[in-house]
């Protein structure tokens, strides 16, 4: 029997200059869903920085990217790293679109896709992992955001 | 700035019905294949997507996850590839099987599943070759990020598809496969 998805949870817009922007209770939001989808839309700065359950344990994460500079293609691993970063040099304003696969399952590492979109240097697609079974509870960018940022977050059942 | 959303409720979205969940499978012992069948049931959606979190058994840092459509396991497909491997950028090709996306192996930490997103689109269309565009990769001993996309040259509806992993090697326990309908706007 089909089931209508891809269930809007939650939506951030930052009004002021903000370090660091949280979306807690995901254990409460994403009751039911399987997979969690964050979508950046930013005025000047794509490149985020996750972090899941405010976990910054050294080796919690690692990621590899590859991007497109409009005149050159580069790919770079970030291993052993306190967080999840997806971008290495493709930044500006654009989107950025994050998946989370299993987000509350308790047998699994968590695994992240993502893709990035700057309208002034490029093109981006990573994955990570967050060597933890633990279930999401929080959902953190480390990034410096601005005023007209916004964060949308959906549920997907699986 | 913390923000704490089960204020902010948990429903909302898009219209009710544009994108459908149709059919999981979450292997509970390991098998060789998984198969959607009856794909024929849901013409009313334009477009499929197979979401998965999956792993091979194979003593691999990457398998590859490799589809077919309605059995045939002829070389009627094509698949291309641009994939970051960490230190580089590759493209490649395979001109008869769709080599769809990657699988993590057991070479990697033993709760460690590889993501991937597959598009086939207009699948039940019956007078244009199927075409797929996926999403996947592996961050573990072996990292790379991969987009592709490929083609089943037949104009046949897809009434089934069925995935495997390209060694032969089994899916593990614990993966999982979800299949989503698409409509048209």
């Amino acid at each position: 029997m089909a089931t209508p998805t891809y269930d809007l949870l939650a939506t951030v817009t930052i009004t002021t200059t903000t370090s660091g922007t949280t979306i807690s209770n995901i254990d409460t939001i994403g009751a039911g869903y399987r997979d969690l989808v964050l979508v950046l839309s930013s005025t000047d700065n794509c490149v985020v920085y996750i972090r899941l359950n405010s976990d910054s344990t050294v080796g919690a994460y690692s990621s590899v990217n590859a991007e497109g500079t409009g005149s050159a293609t580069s790919s770079n691993t970030g291993p052993n790293s306190t967080r999840f970063t997806p971008t290495s040099s493709v930044y500006g304003g654009g989107t950025n679109i994050i998946q989370f696969f299993d987000f509350s399952q308790t047998d699994k590492h968590k695994s992240m896709l993502s893709r990035a979109g700057s309208s002034a240097n490029g093109v981006n697609m990573a994955t990570g992992r967050w060597a933890n079974t633990a279930a999401v509870t929080s959902i953190t960018d480390l990034s410096t955001r601005n005023a007209g940022d916004t964060f949308h977050l959906y549920g997907i059942a699986g | 700035m913390a923000f704490n959303l089960s204020l902010l409720g948990a429903s909302g979205g898009g219209a009710a019905g544009a994108y459908d969940l149709l059919e999981t499978t979450t292997l509970t012992t390991s098998a060789s294949s998984v198969t959607f069948s009856g794909l024929g049931s849901y013409s009313d959606y334009a477009h499929l997507q197979i979401r998965y979190s999956a792993r091979t058994s194979g003593a691999v840092t990457a398998g590859i996850l490799i589809v077919t459509a309605n059995g045939d396991t002829g070389s009627n497909y094509s698949s291309h590839e641009l994939t970051g491997a960490g230190s580089s950028v590759f493209a490649d090709s395979d001109l008869s099987r769709m080599r769809t996306a990657y699988l993590i192996g057991t070479d990697s930490a033993s709760d460690s599943f590889a993501p991937g997103i597959i598009d086939l689109l207009n699948f039940s269309s019956a007078d244009t070759y199927k075409t797929f565009r996926s999403l996947s990769g592996i961050a573990d001993t072996g990292t790379l990020i991969s987009l592709r996309s490929g083609s089943w040259r037949n104009t046949d509806s897809v009434t089934s598809l069925t995935l495997v992993d390209r060694s032969g090697n089994n899916f593990v326990t614990k993966s999982r496969f979800s299949l989503y309908g698409i409509k048209a706007a």
